[in-house]
């Protein structure tokens, strides 16, 4: 679990590449497949907080918010996976 | 041994999935990517029980558990679906779709074993 864990932390800074990304290109289907998968795993982590942002934010593409809205919640998430701690 | 097959299109959950479940020395565990490589492990391997993820690309979780209930050779394992939307309704739905159980994701990888092998039993 450890190993996983690291790989965890990695993938949690590319997701946050990808996210920021794809705000910046208005490109909802990679921010759906993005935010949809750290909801499924943030938690195992221990990252609870990453996870209901990333549900937030996938919820809202999925209903079709407004441009605003997206943002926002994407902005959200940017800044808890800025929070999560480099690999170790 | 209970054969368990999950079928997640993420890498980490089937990984993460595989280790809990085989906290159970009961279980042998196999995973696969997608839907329709779950079902052709499902019809060759013939799990005791499926553990679906609910929104892959492609053939997603309920597309995928109608493919096995039209399967004679599937159509009596038992399927449990895994997802993120656990809303009542959501998980209503989800059940009336024929599966045995709802289960939220992300799960909680030191109590998944003990939980499915309460689904076996039911």
């Amino acid at each position: 679990m450890e190993t996983l864990r690291r790989r965890f932390h990695v993938r949690a800074s590319d997701d946050r590449a990808g996210i920021a990304d794809a705000l910046r290109q208005g490109d909802r289907g990679r921010l759906l497949v993005l935010a949809h998968g750290l909801a499924g795993i943030a938690g195992i982590f221990g990252q609870g907080d990453v996870g209901n942002r990333a549900a937030a934010l996938e919820n809202a593409v999925e209903q079709g918010a407004d441009e605003a809205m997206v943002q926002t919640l994407g902005d959200a998430l940017v800044a808890a996976l800025d929070g999560v701690a480099p690999a170790g | 041994m209970d054969r368990i097959l999950y079928i997640d299109d993420e890498a980490d959950l089937r990984e993460i999935a595989t280790i809990s479940l085989e906290l159970d020395p009961g279980f042998e565990v196999r995973t696969a990517a997608s839907g329709s490589d779950g079902l052709e492990a499902a019809r060759q391997w013939q799990p005791a029980l499926i553990l679906l993820d609910v929104m892959m690309p492609g053939m997603d979780g309920p597309a995928t558990l109608a493919a096995l209930a039209a399967n004679p050779e599937t159509s009596a394992i038992p399927v449990v679906f895994i997802t993120a939307k656990t809303h009542p309704r959501h998980v209503g739905d989800l059940k009336a779709l024929g599966a045995r159980a709802v289960l939220a994701k992300p799960f909680d990888p030191m109590t998944l074993a003990g939980t499915v092998r309460g689904l076996l039993r039911r």
